[in-house]
């Protein structure tokens, strides 16, 4: 539990830094997520010494402001590949911080993307082995889930 | 005359911020030349010398543990100092820069206050201070 406790402040503070955006930890069994939220995730695998991977979903409305804010972008409009790459390379930079959170920093790992897409918030529901941490930045949700191998 | 700096990275919002805080952290008139991979970057390197090379390190093609060993094999690169831009903090990855003689690491995400320092860093090492004040 404090090692959870651990990953979600990790959590809390790389999205702080990199999007500027708030984000809280919520529990996902007391939460209500409306049934029709539509997720962007991107997933990434780390493999060495330590293997798993590592998923970091969020509200496909806060996703464009997300990378807004990594990119340090007011007015412009930013393209679906950028949106994409940002939320990409974010869950690349946490990843780094995620492992050596897990692990340690003596292990000796590679990182890479795995997948990239759209889910519904059901996702969050289904349990196969997986760990899922839930947070919330106003009424949108962010959440990150990984697996160990 | 200007600061000339080469960043390698396969993400191009990396690319963008990395430029964006660059200049935030008072390079306001350097050059500023981007490679997507460590293949590109030698490339670029065959018409270019950079003060600084700032290159990530998980990379497709060429990664950038791959590229610090060809700059250290070419007597015309080795002196190039390089700038390892990464969020694996690991004590492996630490060792091999250390042994490959890099530079300087930045964490990501960083600020444009730890660029200002590193490059202020990397600068007083060469000598090359006074170039862009």
């Amino acid at each position: 539990m404090e090692k959870m406790n651990e990953i979600d402040g990790l959590f809390s503070e790389i999205v702080g830094e990199t999007g500027f955006v708030f984000a809280d930890p919520v529990d996902l069994e007391v939460v209500d997520v409306p049934e029709d939220l539509m997720l962007v995730f991107s997933t990434v695998k780390y493999e060495g010494d330590a293997n798993g991977l590592m998923t970091f979903l969020i509200d496909k409305r806060l996703a464009t402001e997300f990378v807004k804010n990594m990119l340090g972008l007011e007015e412009e409009v930013v393209t679906s590949e950028i949106i994409r790459d940002g939320i990409e390379e974010f869950s690349n930079i946490f990843c780094g911080h995620f492992v050596k959170a897990l692990y340690g920093n003596k292990v000796n790992y590679s990182i890479k993307k795995f997948d990239f897409g759209l889910v519904k918030s059901n996702f969050l529901l289904k349990s196969d082995g997986r760990v899922m941490r839930l947070f919330m930045s106003d009424d949108n949700f962010l959440a990150l889930c990984f697996k160990e191998n | 005359m200007k600061d000339v700096f080469l960043i390698v990275d396969d993400s191009l919002t990396q690319r963008m911020i990395l430029q964006k805080v660059i200049k935030m952290s008072g390079y306001h008139d350097c050059l500023i030349h981007q490679a997507g991979n460590g293949r590109e970057a030698v490339e670029i390197l065959e018409s270019i010398i950079p003060d600084i090379i700032f290159t990530d390190l998980n990379m497709p093609i060429m990664s950038g543990e791959e590229l610090i060993e060809y700059l250290n094999s070419k007597e015309k690169l080795k002196e190039i100092p390089v700038v390892v831009i990464t969020s694996k903090d690991s004590d492996y990855t630490r060792k091999f820069l250390d042994e490959e003689g890099a530079a300087g690491i930045l964490i990501k995400p960083f600020s444009p206050e730890d660029m200002m320092v590193i490059i202020q860093h990397v600068k007083q090492m060469r000598g090359l201070n006074g170039k862009n004040e």
